[in-house]
């Protein structure tokens, strides 16, 4: 028998036996490894993007194909442990698919719609918030208005550049208040700058309006020394737009604008100064 | 011995060929295989680089707010979710809620 077998071995017949192993051999090899390009190269181009915002006491899901090999989504796992087993469609490029949740979802399990073998289970993205107020421009004016005894005053105001119908009016009398001064604050939620109009008089012939955005101020007497500055930096330089003296009382108008996220502090002060009217 | 179990000259030679030939034909096969996963490779990468920094940018124009994705895309922002580029965002009425690929991973 050796010899036959020796012939097999040595002879032509024998080499190509060989030949046709060493081929299937390499065929084969290259063949799987093939199958597992293939397979990761499916995986590489899974390119699923799951985002989530938290929406009606509950969680938005959503999920978008930024690829170009179509995908399933499969599951959703929640926070609390549980899965939410979805079959979708195929995605293609930009398609999206939305699920209301009332558990956090972490994570998606997608799979391949060319080979369903190939899956990715993918983190969902959480969500961000900015505060709409401040994108809008809104802010909070906060005034208040401190009117000496004798003093009367009308504090105005009305969101200019826009047609957000934001106005209103304070009103603070010290008239009767014994000494006392009287005061009110008010907080106005302004879409953009405010108009402050401040309407004061009282039986003698002379209105200080002090102003004080903050550490800042501007104080304004109409007699003698119009408007001064505080050293320290204006931030409101007040406007006298009117003013009225009768024998015995004096109307002032003054004007500021004020923009949102400020806190003003007008005083009305009442000096008695005779000899000017 | 005879002549006939003997290998000859000619049979090595050919031999040596087609072994030369088979590992060319495997090694240029491989390459030609692999050449999709190494791009897909790059591909993936590149598309997680791009990923990491897709945001949202918001402005109000007219009383309304507005999201700016990349590339030039933007949107008004409802009070219902809707998507702006590959971000989803909805105004919640204080505050604005948005979900972007930059986000950093629920839970």
């Amino acid at each position: 028998m050796s010899w036959v077998i020796e012939e097999v071995i040595t002879s032509t017949m024998g080499f190509i036996i060989a030949m046709v192993i060493l081929s299937a051999v390499i065929g084969g090899g290259l063949y799987g490894y093939w199958l597992y390009v293939n397979h990761i190269t499916l995986e590489n181009e899974l390119m699923p993007i799951a985002e989530v915002v938290p929406y009606q006491g509950g969680y938005y899901l959503a999920i978008v194909n930024t690829g170009y090999e179509p995908f399933t989504v499969r599951q959703v796992y929640l926070k609390g442990g549980s899965t939410l087993s979805v079959n979708t469609k195929p995605l293609t490029h930009n398609q999206w698919f939305f699920e209301q949740t009332n558990q956090l979802p972490i994570a998606v399990r997608v799979c391949s719609a060319i080979d369903p073998r190939v899956c990715e289970i993918i983190p969902v993205h959480g969500w961000s918030v900015v505060d709409a107020d401040s994108l809008l421009g809104i802010g909070w004016v906060n005034m208040t208005v401190l009117v000496d005894w004798w003093c009367h005053a009308t504090v105005s105001w009305a969101a200019i550049g826009g047609d957000y119908g934001t106005s209103g009016s304070v009103t603070v009398s010290a008239y009767n208040s014994f000494g006392e001064p009287a005061y009110e604050t008010v907080s106005v939620r302004a879409p953009g700058p405010l108009l402050i109009t401040i309407d004061s008089s009282n039986i003698y012939n002379e209105v200080t309006v002090t102003v004080a955005p903050g550490k800042y101020f501007c104080s304004l007497q109409y007699i003698p020394q119009g408007c001064y500055i505080h050293p320290t930096g204006p931030s409101i330089t007040p406007l006298l737009i009117y003013h009225n003296c009768g024998v015995y009382t004096c109307s002032f108008e003054w004007m500021i604008i004020a923009e949102p996220n400020t806190a003003l502090f007008i005083h009305v002060s009442c000096y008695v100064h005779t000899g000017v009217g | 011995m005879t002549t006939r179990t003997r290998r000859t000259r000619g049979q090595s030679s050919v031999f040596t060929a087609v072994i030369m030939a088979l590992a060319i034909i495997a090694i240029i096969a491989a390459v030609a295989i692999s050449w999709p996963m190494v791009k897909s490779s790059f591909d993936k990468n590149s598309w997680a680089g791009s990923m990491g920094t897709y945001k949202l940018d918001f402005g109000a124009k007219g009383g309304e707010i507005y999201a700016y994705a990349q590339n030039g895309v933007s949107a008004e922002v409802n009070n219902t979710p809707g998507t702006v580029g590959y971000c989803i965002t909805y105004n919640g009425g204080d505050y604005i809620y948005y979900s972007c690929p930059s986000n950093q991973p629920a839970g």
